[in-house]
């Protein structure tokens, strides 16, 4: 198959939500030669984009992001042992999880999907995630950025004690702090002292590339 | 507790007529957060009817509003139908995981738990009977309860429903309505332990996550209307909470008529209704319980928290003149006040007494 129409029907796996496909179509992608970061980019990338897009416009709603993010997995999972990462040009790391006492995380997970999309390296603290352990990945990744939702108001006091964590563990101002999630407020990310405060995924994530520019 | 012209029954009841009142009733969904003036950590609150009466009525003769809201957590279902939960000292408990639902059939397998003595959902309904018996017929007790699909998605985590809604639909609707019998059986027990009406929670009805035709497939069309219909051959009044942005209004007002319809207002989001604008819109159909951010709890000044309630009666007076109504608007927050031992319980006493210190000026331009 030549190159562009695999990198379209890669992209079309993603908007689809095509996970089997995806995962098959990667693999080829890499037996017939192809630049994975090319694969990536143009293909599966591409295709999450236009997921997006469409999300924001409210065309699509959250089952199909949620197949279109896991193709994109599959797809990245079989890509990205081979990409090759040239010396200053490592990825940005990023901890995101949902905050201890809640369970919630499709928000979190949206964001995830979209800063994965956009290159950022990912670690994932998965939902009901202890403030230490916001703490301990930042440490031991060296984060760029620290990442916290929460769709609870009783769990939002979290968010605090892991910036007073980052603070004490002298690392909080290497690190971008942000938060999001329905009961938070721009309001409440300048009381807690975080940085970056994002109404939805599109958001959180044209704000994280403009601080990275 | 009030020198008032009317009691909070009274009030609440004028409020759904839509008849003159002394003032709109106010409703702060103060729910756990009661606990803390009793004395218990949220654990003990939420492990017992006598933890739960204890703090519903301690609340309501603290502050003295209009509507006992019978919150315990979202996780009593599916605690009751075997999933884990956690149960934080100082927190909501929560669902770990998801853990029940591993393949389709487990979809399948799921069984109606009854509501015996050891179980959270008898807990819930003592509390219901034990507040009863303390407060009678002078304020209204609605305790909440989770819709099918949000029980659904506390069983099996939410993701994993929302792509079922593609992978297994079949399993779902089967699982769905195993849940539509639990909320029934679940209901009238609340019902026959003194109730007044029940809160059902409809979570998922909002466009941030579903739109209309996966929300009606897998609740709107059956589900929540098969429940809502029990509810009203059991005779209780049928309120529903959704405190997600964006909420499906048209099904869950217009289609769906609770007599309550409790919700929260989102600033910066588009197309999220102000007081006005959801009286205007909705106010004929049902009562608006209204909408401002909890978080005034937590971090609101004293001037703040009175400005904001001000606010509300402003905008809702303006909002019922116009729609040629009297009374069918309750004051409240859009969400549970946050239960933390952080929210400053004096805003909740501020709110309540703002609006019946202020609240008959606003009346008298609409009586």
């Amino acid at each position: 198959m030549a190159d562009n129409s695999i990198l379209d029907s890669l992209a079309e796996c993603v908007k689809t939500g095509d996970i089997p496909t995806a995962e098959s179509g990667a693999q080829q992608a890499l037996d017939e030669g192809m630049d994975p970061l090319d694969v990536i980019n143009n293909g599966l990338i591409k295709g999450m984009a236009v997921v997006g897009d469409r999300y924001d416009k409210r065309e699509i709603y959250l089952p199909q992001v949620l197949m279109a993010a896991e193709a994109m997995y599959a797809g990245l999972g079989v890509l990205t042992p081979h990409l090759k990462v040239e010396p200053g040009q490592e990825p940005k790391h990023v901890v995101i999880g949902t905050v201890e006492g809640d369970t919630h995380d499709i928000g979190k997970n949206i964001v995830k999907a979209m800063l994965t999309a956009a290159g950022y390296t990912m670690h994932d603290l998965g939902n009901d995630a202890p403030v230490t352990d916001f703490i301990e990945t930042a440490k031991d990744v060296g984060a760029d950025f620290v990442y916290m939702s929460t769709l609870m108001t009783p769990t939002m006091d979290a968010m605090n004690r892991v910036i007073d964590g980052l603070k004490e563990e002298g690392i909080r101002s290497a690190i971008t702090v942000g938060v999001g999630g329905a009961p938070i407020s721009q309001e409440f990310c300048d009381d807690i002292g975080a940085d970056l405060y994002a109404l939805n995924a599109r958001e959180a994530t044209e704000r994280t590339k403009a601080i990275d520019a | 507790m009030t020198t008032e012209e009317m009691n909070c029954m009274e009030r609440a009841l004028a409020s759904v007529g839509n008849q003159p009142v002394d003032r709109l009733p106010v409703a702060p969904l103060a729910c756990g957060v009661n606990r803390r003036l009793v004395g218990t950590t949220y654990r003990e609150y939420a492990s017992s009817g006598e933890g739960y009466a204890d703090a519903w009525v301690a609340g309501w003769k603290e502050w003295g509003y209009d509507a006992i809201v019978g919150l315990g957590d979202l996780s009593i279902i599916s605690g009751d139908m075997g999933a884990d939960v956690k149960y934080p000292e100082e927190n909501t408990p929560t669902t770990i995981g998801g853990g029940m639902i591993k393949e389709d059939d487990d979809y399948r397998r799921l069984k109606v738990p009854q509501v015996n003595k050891g179980t959270r959902m008898w807990d819930l309904v003592e509390g219901v009977r034990l507040t009863k018996e303390r407060v009678g017929d002078e304020v209204l007790v609605l305790p909440l309860v989770e819709g099918p699909l949000l029980a659904l998605t506390q069983l099996a985590g939410t993701e994993k429903v929302l792509m079922d809604m593609y992978r297994c639909p079949d399993a779902l609707h089967e699982a769905l309505q195993t849940l539509v019998e639990v909320d029934k059986v679940f209901c009238q027990a609340l019902v026959e332990a003194g109730a007044h009406g029940i809160v059902m929670d409809y979570l998922w009805g909002n466009y941030s996550c579903l739109g209309d035709d996966q929300y009606m497939e897998f609740e709107g069309t059956k589900y929540a209307p098969e429940v809502n219909a029990f509810l009203a051959e059991l005779g209780t009044a049928f309120v529903i909470h959704n405190c997600a942005d964006l909420p499906h209004l048209d099904t869950q007002i217009s289609a769906m008529k609770p007599l309550v319809y409790s919700y929260c207002t989102y600033p910066d989001i588009e197309g999220s209704l102000t007081t006005k604008e959801a009286i205007l819109k909705y106010g004929h159909e049902t009562v608006v319980l209204g909408n401002y951010d909890p978080q005034l709890f937590v971090r609101g000044t004293a001037e703040e928290v009175r400005r904001a309630t001000e606010d509300m009666l402003r905008d809702a007076t303006e909002g019922l003149k116009e729609a040629g109504l009297v009374s069918r608007f309750c004051v409240a927050s859009g969400c549970e006040v946050p239960p933390a031992l952080s929210t400053n319980l004096d805003n909740i006493k501020i709110m309540c007494d703002t609006v019946r210190e202020l609240g008959p000026k606003y009346q008298a331009q609409l009586n």
